[in-house]
């Protein structure tokens, strides 16, 4: 992905100048962004439909000190 | 290599190194912001406060990579002139990664730890009772398209704002402060306030669970702040400017900045009768009340202004009480409200003032115009946007888990499992 021979006259440097990659590779980073915002929506909703049914949020048992289940 | 060649290269490396710094500075406004919120916090939500302010400037960081900076550059003319197609902006463009002639990412860099204050503004005003994804769609919002199209209409060398009315606001009190406080406001008026904070209309103070850490870190913002201020400054090799072009150096922001810390905490002081929350809020006040004109203030001026922002500070958040809005850090008096104050005060401090050559002279009109201009362009969206999140039911978190605190339901850890009690159970109370 080298857009350059050499380090002689250059200008733009980073991975694929001048060619579609710098495209692709945005399109995926902000795939990735909404990714992230689903994923801490369905956390979200997870965590409070498990607090208001008053289970645990985590499985497995509680680690020393945290509280106790609401 | 020539010595005009040494000498270009060496301009080239501390322009970078200029901004680098700001950068790094602008950091400890979050730092300080978050340790501000997590103090002003219950301890039943102050894993939660630390997370969300940690998820905005994630947020909003990259937000303004994909598009925030475009936004900048093109908008600058809206709504007077055309878009300008502002290609060398896009995130795929040359001009936009590692380069041998472009510095265009120190300076996106430092854009972009402004947009996240603005992010971080309104996260300590909406803690406890927001939905943090939806805080976070507000936040990108806000940080990446918002207070930019202001900063490009406001604070930029080719601005409608400086060009068409005469605008003159050297430390962004207007595109960051009072963008972010008005979208905020707009904001609180649909979340509501927190449970218990209003008992048949009368407000009750919800004490912060750690007001020394607070304070810490407002200290911490007052050090980001000279990053913020300096990051305000065009370095060049011809010396300093403000972002409008005139003159300026860093020698004038130094009697500027720590005149209106000094003057904002002395006039808080004294109106709020030595309460600590809005006494050290007052050397916010104080800074942003003065920062129109801080490039050209005489240094007992800004002290005079500063106190004064200082000593209403207090009472502007005692007015939005009234309306039953709970700003839990002062965010919209401090931010919104002495911006408003400052800009007014400006125009009629400043006026007279020539901008460059074919652009009008700084004027009230020009100011408070812009002023109210920049407070429509903050109030309307986050009003918008806020009000679909909460006809979607997406805004607000359920009440029980409001009682219950947030620590408990979405962030799997334990702030303090040896000492402060973590939560607040149904048992111990209502609020």
């Amino acid at each position: 992905m080298s857009p350059i021979d050499s380090w002689g006259g250059t200008a733009a440097v980073f991975t694929g100048a001048g060619t579609a990659w710098p495209v692709i590779f945005t399109i995926v980073a902000v795939a990735l962004f909404v990714g992230f915002l689903v994923v801490m929506i369905n956390h979200e909703k997870h965590a409070y439909v498990s607090m208001l049914k008053h289970e645990p949020v985590e499985k497995g048992p509680a680690v020393e000190g945290e509280p106790r289940a609401y | 290599m020539t010595p005009e060649d040494t000498l270009a290269s060496m301009e080239a490396v501390i322009t970078d190194l200029f901004y680098w710094v700001s950068i790094a500075l602008m950091i400890c406004i979050h730092a300080g912001f978050l340790a501000y919120e997590v103090g002003a916090s219950r301890s039943k939500n102050v894993l939660a406060a630390a997370m969300k302010n940690l998820l905005t400037f994630s947020v909003v960081i990259a937000t303004f990579f994909f598009f925030g900076w475009w936004f900048y550059n093109a908008f600058y003319a809206f709504p007077v002139g055309a878009i300008d197609s502002a290609t060398a902006a896009l995130p795929w463009s040359d001009d936009m990664g590692p380069n041998s002639t472009s510095v265009t990412g120190i300076f996106w860099g430092a854009f972009a730890l402004f947009a996240a204050t603005t992010g971080s503004i309104m996260s300590g005003a909406v803690l406890e009772r927001i939905r943090t994804s939806s805080f976070l769609i507000l936040t990108t919002v806000l940080g990446s398209v918002v207070w930019i199209i202001g900063a490009a209409w406001a604070w930029h060398g080719s601005g409608w704002l400086l060009t068409e009315w005469g605008w003159h606001d050297f430390g962004a009190a207007g595109c960051v402060h009072l963008i972010a406080g008005a979208f905020t406001l707009g904001v609180l008026i649909n979340l509501g306030p927190r449970a218990g904070r209003f008992i048949d209309g009368k407000a009750i103070t919800i004490p912060p669970h750690n007001l020394p850490l607070t304070m810490l870190g407002l200290m911490l913002i007052f050090v980001g702040f000279f990053g913020f201020l300096m990051g305000c400054v065009v370095y060049t090799n011809t010396g300093y400017f403000s972002i409008f072009g005139n003159e300026t150096n860093l020698s004038a922001i130094a009697f500027s900045t720590l005149m209106g810390l000094a003057g904002g905490i002395l006039g808080a002081y004294v109106s709020s009768k030595g309460e600590p929350f809005w006494t050290i809020s007052g050397g916010l006040a104080g800074v942003i009340s003065v920062a129109p004109g801080m490039d050209l203030y005489h240094p007992a001026l800004a002290f005079i202004i500063a106190v004064v922002g200082g000593l209403i500070v207090p009472s502007i958040g005692k007015l939005i009480e009234k309306f039953g809005i709970d700003d839990v850090v002062g965010a919209v008096s401090v931010h919104g409200g002495c911006a408003v104050y400052g800009l007014v005060v400006s125009g009629f401090v400043l006026w007279g003032y020539p901008n460059l050559e074919g652009m009008p002279a700084i004027n009230p009109l020009g100011q408070i115009g812009g002023m109210l201009v920049l407070t429509a362009l903050g109030f309307i969206p986050g009003y918008l946007i806020s009000l679909a999140l909460k006809k979607a039911k997406m805004l607000r978190i359920p009440a029980e888990v409001e009682l219950a605190g947030l620590d408990l339901s979405e962030v799997p850890a334990t702030p303090y499992p040896e000492g402060i009690p973590v939560t607040t159970l149904k048992s111990d109370a209502e609020v």
